[in-house]
């Protein structure tokens, strides 16, 4: 009969709410919390990149994020969405580790390799124009780094994670006020570093 | 006239993102009709948002690729895995420094540190000709012509020097292999630091290795 009920519940847990599996593992089922996992293991991996600016952080610190939540799970009483709670554990986590390498830069130009940047969204037949985009993402990368940590969560959960402003204040437990002008600043202070580096952001009307 | 919302133009971002509460954002987008500096600054907040898109990362299967995934471990897999480790850690290392195993009637014998083909030659060569010595040495004794106690001096003198070569010998030996078992170690410890940074499952078993093999060695 159990084995019976662990191959039906496969199925069930791909179509199943984040907040059905959380009840699931909360109520013993592993398979349920495997499921969470997979489903958001890709976007906390890419955001702890973004906002630590290494791949081995976000490797390491995903896998403790994952960790963490389980470990803490039976005490979540979803009062909050789980996928805010995760990035929660997750950008608390990556704020320890800046906070342990303080005055240390995260990024520059060398840090940011090729495997790392990796292939922009389209490779045309233009080989400079590839060549180009792929200089831009390096210059990208390095002027998001560059910014006060505050500013640069901000704009990862906006910008690549895709959260409204009341998801991320859920997240940083701020005022949905206090996001925006954190995002505007951030923005503000992105255009000036990539100025800076001879980028210019949209022309005027 | 000034702008009204000059000390507030994150409330442009709502339209940016379209993102916030309907009300506000047909405020803001009013304004926007009316207001060519905030028309400027969105249309330059866009132009950011569009070079932030261009930055884009490698999948995470790539960076799961040497690492395991902790939920696809049970405590069994991951111990074998361990041991697994260990005993690849031991063999490569021994394998390096030039370990040899013999059995002799009885204890297996372990000797660490590159064997000197010439020294363990040059021994057997001093045995040979201790042994010719004393093989002499009988034949030329003939029955009562040659006491004892000379005999006895001569063997312990032939020891003596066989002693004092050995003793040389052993010194030489021992810091040559010192030094290539430190330099061999050393590199098993740089390869396995470079596993280290590739495999964050296994790192602080490997290093715990490296300073196992240290401390059994130079017992």
């Amino acid at each position: 009969m159990e084995s019976i009920a662990r191959l039906s519940s496969a199925p069930l847990h791909a179509v199943a709410t984040d907040e059905e599996l959380v009840s699931a593992t909360q109520a013993g089922d592993r398979e349920a919390f495997d499921v969470l996992v997979q489903r958001w293991d890709r976007k906390i991996q890419g955001a702890i990149y973004r906002v630590m600016g290494s791949d081995e952080d976000a490797r390491e610190l995903s896998q403790e994020a994952f960790f963490k939540a389980y470990r803490a799970l039976d005490g979540f009483e979803q009062r909050a969405r789980f996928s805010s709670w995760l990035y929660q554990i997750a950008i608390n986590l990556c704020r320890d580790r800046l906070r342990r390498r303080k005055g240390r830069r995260m990024l520059s130009l060398d840090d940011v390799s090729d495997s790392e940047v990796g292939p922009l969204v389209s490779v045309g037949p233009n080989v400079t124009e590839t060549i180009e985009q792929n200089d831009l993402a390096r210059v990208v990368a390095d002027a998001v780094a560059e910014l006060p940590s505050q500013q640069r969560e901000v704009i990862v959960l906006k910008e690549y994670e895709e959260l409204t402003f009341a998801q991320i204040a859920e997240v940083l437990g701020l005022p949905t006020s206090t996001v925006k002008t954190r995002l505007y600043r951030g923005l503000v202070e992105l255009r000036r570093n990539l100025e800076r580096r001879g980028v210019r952001s949209g022309s005027p009307t | 006239m000034a702008c009204e919302y000059e000390d507030k133009r994150e409330k442009l971002l709502e339209v940016l993102y379209d993102d916030g509460a309907v009300l506000a954002r047909q405020n803001v987008e009013a304004h926007l009709e009316s207001c060519a500096a905030c028309r400027d600054e969105l249309a330059s907040l866009r132009g950011v948002r569009e070079n932030l898109k261009m930055w884009e990362i490698p999948q995470p299967g790539v960076w799961r690729r040497l690492s395991a995934r902790w939920h696809d471990l049970s405590p069994a897999a991951f111990r074998l895995v361990a041991a697994a480790t260990f005993l690849l850690a031991m063999g490569g290392a021994l394998a390096i420094s030039g370990a040899s195993f013999r059995y002799e009637s009885g204890p297996i014998v372990v000797t660490l540190g590159r064997a000197n083909a010439d020294l363990e030659a040059r021994m057997a060569a001093q045995e040979e000709r201790h042994r010719a010595e004393i093989e002499q040495l009988k034949s030329t004794l003939g029955e009562g012509e040659v006491s004892l106690a000379r005999v006895q001096t001569l063997i312990e003198q032939s020891e003596a020097r066989q002693m004092t070569m050995m003793d040389a010998a052993w010194g030489e030996y021992a810091s040559r292999s010192e030094a290539a078992r430190r330099f061999d170690l050393a590199r098993v410890s740089a390869g396995l630091s470079y596993l280290d940074r590739r495999n964050d499952e296994h790192a602080a078993r490997t290093s715990e290795l490296v300073s196992y093999l240290l401390e059994t060695s130079a017992k």
